[in-house]
Order: structure tokens, then sequence, then C-alpha cells
């Protein structure tokens, strides 16, 4: 299989993309949780929404505009992934 | 005069309010909320012109009953809207001093006053200017250092506009507004500083709703809060309602019992009017502790006396459906935020107008009985916020601070106009700023060659029943059947909550963008560098040169021009060294502006342009030699298309490309 196609089918499955659900392209192809600094073990599940938030929280201090260490592309990444896994749907 | 450059400078936080501003700075680990020369810790947001001078503040409430056509106030209720706008039609008859229209095609309002025998027209911007000197003035004579960064609130549900307009007024004031807050966002963090030094930083996430009601607005936000992140979840409001409206709730009242009972009528005696309407103001605050008042002027209209005695539960009639109508933003923004009604931990009280026992009522009922939380002063709160805002991104604060984090949002849809009339929204109200979303659209008639793109803002699914923002055109789309241009539309929000709106042709790489309030009702650069010289001539020696001021502005302008001059030329005509050059030298010319540019004066300004266009030159030089050769390469180009005679046909509206890419199944 092509690459792009086998990252896209290890990020849906590792991500718990849904195909009905939107995602901007660029994130197409990105494993969610990795992206907001996450451990996914299968085994054990998904990560909990608490897991969540307490990692965007960690990330947020550090690349929102108004840091210093800040990429406006990553705040927007970050808070991308986090809408997607936070929604309860 | 440039300044000593050892000289520091702080950054203040703003509350322009309606009727009453605030500041403050944040000092020595704590929030520090100026008095003014007078002594009071609010300012009235109020201009005066006598026959000699211009009164700011408390000094221009003193004498408004002997000048009322010539004392300003109220200036936020007109900020970025349109004279035409029915709030400001239905304002006009209540406000004793004059407004007209510009008579442009923006159709701005002009404040008129008399001033040493002259007829003067302000911009609101420039009313507003006015007052955050006033307050800009009062920071520097308690700091004993110069004033030049702000962060200045405004209402979460101010539109872009108005946020714009607010963004200016500080910028005629001589600030540089480092940001524009939400004002319930600013009191949350009152909140959450109050919380957290009563008990420790929080180490579980609440939620808490922020009801803020003043002298002219009125906002509801959810926030949740978590060690030291503020993270809005949701705001609602109305941008018109408040203090004032009860006060002439009651003044109509009063109108009302005067005609009937000395058949004569007030309502043309603005003097009259005027000490009337102190009273009232005087009886409502005095209403949310005593049960009754007596309304006294004496002499007030042809030589008859006025006396009414108005019990609260009258003052509350007169205004409840005011009162009820507040309650369906609470609503709204407990939705929007979803969350259960229960899982709000905190009610905070903000404004001066959440004093009102109804008011208090009504919410309470509406959270079943649960307590309000009063432990922040409701006046001061927002600009205790902003101070701290300043700290955060002006990187004076301590640690603390600096590891604070406020995530506010957009407060309203935006999007675009498609087929028919309808909305179609990039960007969802309650976004987290900044943000940015992207769409394709394409062409709705074959061999169509550029497409106009309106952006809107609202809720509803029309455009029309929706705030017009602002058009442009993208032109020079290569030609071809309806359908198959790629067109993308880009939303960008920044940290002000201002929008940017930009289009790209896919194949053509073509691209024209807006900042959307440019096109609407907002000041040029022109008219701001014209206030900035007017408003000069007020100030005092106390303040940045005139000529320091403009020889920064012409730089800033030329700067402007010269970043977008690097954008509009392609690659095929700028080569990549060259580019790189252009855009170091740009960068570390804004670099420059940012720390030294504080302190220059006008020949370092002037040097500097004088530097960026020698770097200029040389570039153009290099490529206007070889521009002929560019300019057969695009005959070539379109000549190899098809094309019709007589350019496109306008497009009023793009189409959501996906609905016309069939379905791959």
């Amino acid at each position: 299989k092509p690459y792009l196609q086998r990252c896209q089918e290890r990020a849906e499955r590792r991500s718990k993309l849904q195909p009905g659900k939107e995602l901007s392209r660029r994130l197409r192809g990105v494993e969610l949780y990795t992206l907001l600094e996450i451990n996914v073990d299968l085994v054990d599940g998904f990560p909990s929404m608490d897991q969540v938030k307490d990692a965007y929280r960690k990330l947020v201090l550090i690349h929102h505009p108004d840091k210093k260490e800040s990429k406006s592309l990553a705040f927007q990444l970050i808070q991308e992934a986090y809408e997607y896994l936070s929604d309860p749907e | 005069m440039s300044p000593s450059p050892e000289e520091k400078s702080y950054a203040v936080g703003i509350d322009l309010g309606t009727t009453y501003s605030c500041v403050g700075v944040y000092k020595d680990g704590e929030v520090q909320i100026i008095a003014n020369d007078q002594g009071n810790r609010t300012t009235l947001s109020y201009v005066a012109w006598t026959e000699q001078e211009r009164l700011l503040g408390d000094a221009a409430k003193n004498q408004v009953a002997s000048n009322p056509t010539n004392t300003v106030f109220d200036a936020k209720r007109l900020i970025g809207r349109r004279f035409d706008d029915p709030i400001v039609q239905a304002d006009l008859k209540l406000w004793p001093f004059k407004v007209v229209s510009d008579g442009s095609k923006d159709d701005k309002p002009l404040i008129e006053v008399f001033y040493q025998g002259v007829e003067k027209r302000f911009h609101p911007e420039e009313i507003s200017s006015m007052i955050l000197t006033k307050m800009k003035q009062t920071g520097e004579a308690y700091l004993g250092h110069r004033v030049r960064e702000a962060v200045i609130t405004v209402p979460a549900y101010f539109n872009d506009a108005q946020r714009q307009a607010t963004k200016d007024a500080g910028e005629i004031a001589g600030l540089r507004v480092l940001r524009i807050v939400n004002e319930p966002t600013a009191a949350a963090i009152a909140y959450g500083l109050d919380k957290s030094d009563k008990s420790g930083v929080a180490e579980k996430e609440t939620h808490i709703l922020v009801f803020d009601m003043g002298g002219g607005t009125f906002d509801v936000s959810v926030l949740a809060i978590q060690d030291s992140v503020f993270e809005v979840k949701a705001t609602a409001g109305d941008p018109h309602l408040g203090g004032e409206d009860f006060d002439n709730r009651i003044l109509s009242h009063c109108i009302a019992d005067f005609r009937r009972k000395h058949q004569s009528d007030p309502t043309r005696n603005q003097r009259a009017l005027r000490r009337l309407r102190t009273q009232c103001e005087r009886a409502k605050r005095l209403l949310s502790t005593q049960t009754s008042v007596t309304i006294e002027v004496d002499s007030l209209h042809e030589g008859n006396d006025f006396s009414i005695r108005l019990s609260r539960a009258k003052f509350e009639e007169l205004c409840i459906d005011y009162f009820k109508k507040a309650m369906e933003p609470v609503e709204q923004c407990l939705k929007d935020s979803n969350l259960p009604q229960k899982a709000i931990t905190d009610i905070v009280m903000v404004g001066g107008s959440t004093r009102i026992p109804k008011v208090q009522e009504l919410i309470k009922a509406f959270f079943n009985g649960k307590e309000l939380c009063k432990s922040i002063n409701p006046d001061e709160a927002v600009a205790y916020g902003a101070a701290v805002q300043a700290a955060i991104v002006s990187g004076q604060g301590s640690e603390d601070v600096q590891n604070m984090l406020l995530l506010d949002v957009a407060p309203l849809s935006l999007g675009i106009e498609t087929a028919g009339g309808m909305m179609q929204v990039l960007i969802e109200r309650n976004s987290t700023v900044p943000t940015s979303k992207s769409q394709d659209f394409t062409t709705f008639e074959d061999y169509q060659d550029h497409v106009d793109i309106s952006v809107y803002e609202g809720e509803r699914a029309m455009v029309k029943d929706n705030n017009f923002l602002g058009k442009f055109t993208l032109k020079d789309i290569p030609k071809s059947l309806r359908g198959v241009p790629k067109i993308q539309v880009t939303f960008t929000i920044d940290t002000n909550g201002i929008l940017q709106v930009r289009a790209e042709d896919a194949k053509s790489q073509k691209r024209s963008e807006i900042q959307i309030a440019n096109e609407k009702g907002r000041l040029t650069q022109n008219d701001i560098q014209k206030m900035l010289q007017e408003a000069e001539k007020y100030k005092g020696e106390d303040e940045i040169s005139k000529g320091d001021m403009l020889a920064k502005e012409e730089l800033k302008v030329y700067m402007q021009r010269f970043e977008k001059g690097i954008q509009d030329l392609d690659d095929t005509k700028l080569q990549r060294e060259d580019r790189e050059r252009l855009e170091g030298k740009l960068a570390d010319a804004y670099k420059w502006l940012e720390n030294d540019g504080l302190k220059a004066g006008k020949p370092e300004f002037d040097g500097k342009q004088k530097e960026l266009q020698a770097v200029m030159n040389t570039v153009m030089l290099k490529i206007n030699r070889s521009q002929t050769e560019f300019w057969d390469q695009q005959v070539v180009h379109h000549e190899g298309e098809k094309t019709i005679d007589k350019g496109g046909f306008i497009l009023h509206c793009g189409v959501d490309i996906r609905d016309l890419i069939e379905d791959p199944q």
C-alpha cells in the first residue's frame, strides 16, 4: 500500500477517527493523540477526557501566541486536535 | 523630544466603559487600581468643551447642567457603528449633543460641538481616544513614568468593526494597543487570582459564569479554569443593554408625570433634561439599597418644580422587560458551552448594574437559588484583569503571571455569501482564537474571471439577516468552465478577535485579501494620522512630539507597503535570494520598531526608512531589467487559453466546491 495511505489508516486506528466527522486536510494522517503528546496504548483503550485536557493545557501554555516559544501553526494544530478529540460524539 | 533610553515604560490595563473607565497596572507583583486627580478610582467617560478649554472625565460631568450640548458621553454606544444604524437613531433622540452623518458611503457618525465659538466635529474614536488619554495620564501621574502600551477591554459581544474602532482610538491616544481583551474574560482573571490567593491554585477544573452588566453593554461568558489556564467556553450578550437604558426608562416616567402635572413639555429643554437625568441616575443607585426615593428638581422647566416618589417596585416594573431580556443570553451561553447548569461552581457578578436587587434575584432564580459570588469589586474587576493581561503580554509580570494563559473565543459566526444569498459559515461562534479556517469554493458561471467575496457575521441562515462586514474581489482567475476553478477562502482571527480574509485561486495562485474592518466604517490610516495630529494639539508637553509620531507612522506605513510589495512580486520576478534579503530586512525593521522604536525620535525613524528604501531600490532595478521578458510570457500564456471578449460575469456568490464534485461512490 502507498505510504500515505498506510499512515492514514494507522492514524485512524490510533486516534478514534470517524468517517463522518470533519477534520481539516492538514491533520489527515496525523495521529492526534501523539500530536498532543499522549501515549496511546490500545490495550487499555483510548485515553480519558481528563488526560486529553491535561495534555492540551500543558501544550497551549507553551505554544499559545502569547508565549515566547510559540509558533502560530502549532497552536492551530493543537487546538484542532483537541477540539476533535474532546467532542463527545 | 525623545526620552532617554533608560527611561522605563509601563503597560497598563484600561477598562474603557460606556459611563465609567478605570485603569490598573501590574507592579511589584500585584495589581494597583489607579485613582485619578480627583481621587476617584473610576473616571467618568465624559468629554466637554467650554469657551476656554477641553475638560475630561469628572470635570466634564460637573459642568454638564450648564453646558449640555457640548458635553459628550456614550461614545462607546457609537463606536464602530453606522449613522443609519437603528440603535444609533434611537439613542440620538436621548442625547443632548448633536450627532450627524459624515455623508460618505460609510455613513460614519460625527459628534458636533462648539469650541471657542467654532463648530468642531469628532469621530467617536476621537472621543474615546480623549478618554484613553485621560486614563493614560492618570497612570503616568501615579507611576512617574511614561505609559506607552495598554490592554484595552471591550464587551465580549462587540463585533469586528467595534473592536477595530476601539483599537484605533488607542492609537490616536498614542498608545500601542497590546491586546483587545473581552471584559468578562478580564473579570474572570480577577476572580481567578482572588480565588487562588485564598485557597491556593485550583487543582480541579472549575466552571464559572461571568455576568457583566455595566452602563451600556451586557455580556455573559462561561469559562473553565484550571491551574492558570482560563478557557472561555462560550459567550453571549447584548452590546446595547445597561444602566443607561434603565435611567432612560425612569426619565421617561418622570417626563410623563411632569407633563400630566404641569401641562408643559420639558423634552426640548436640554438643560432641564440633563438635570432630571442626573437625578434619575441617582435614584436608580439609591434604589439598590433603599426601597423608595424622591426625585426632586427645583425649577425644572418654565419655573415649575418637580418632585416624584419612586418605589423600588415601580422601578422594577419600568425595567422588567430589560431584566428579563438579560436572562436570554445566560441561557444561550450555558447551552453553547455544553455544560449542565449544576456544573457552574460560581456566578461572578461584574459591572455597576449587577447591584440592582431584581437583577440578582432573577439570576439567582435561574440557577435555582445558588448564591452569587460578590467577592470581587464589580467596578474594578475588568481593569484589574486587563492589567494582569498587560503584564502577561508585555512580559513585565512575575513568574506566576507569566504562567497564566487566556483562551478567548470569537463571539459571532463568520462566513461568506454563497448561491441564493445563503450564509456559508467558516468560523463558528465560540471558536477559540486565534484560529484560521479554510474552505474551497468555485465559480458559478462558465468563463468567469473574477469572484466577489462578501463577508458577514451573525447566526442567521440568510446573509441579509446578518451583519455585512465587507466585500472584495478576486480577479484574473484563469477562464474555464463553471465549477472547475478552485478558490480557497481563508478566515483568520487574531488574538484580538479581529478578522482577516484571504482568497486564493489554486491554479493561478492569485491572491486577494482584506482586513475586514478597513472596508466598513473604519477609519483609514490617513484618518488616524490626521486625528493623531489633531489630538497632538490638545496634548501637554508630556507627550511624544508630533514629528516623532508622524515619522514613526510614516515608517510603519512604508513598511506595510514594503511587505505588500514583496508579496505581490511572484517568484518569476523576484529571485529567491533577493526575497530572502528583503524579508530579512523587513523583519529586522519590525524588531527594531518593537524595541528601539519605542524610544527613537524622528531622525532614527527617517534613517530606518531610507535604509529600507535603498534595499528595495536595488532589487527593483534588477527586476525592471528583466521586466520586458516577463510581460512577453504573460501574453503567450493568455493566448493559449480560450477567452471570451468582454471579461467575465460577476459572481456575487461562490459555490461550495463539494456540491459540484460528484460523489466518488
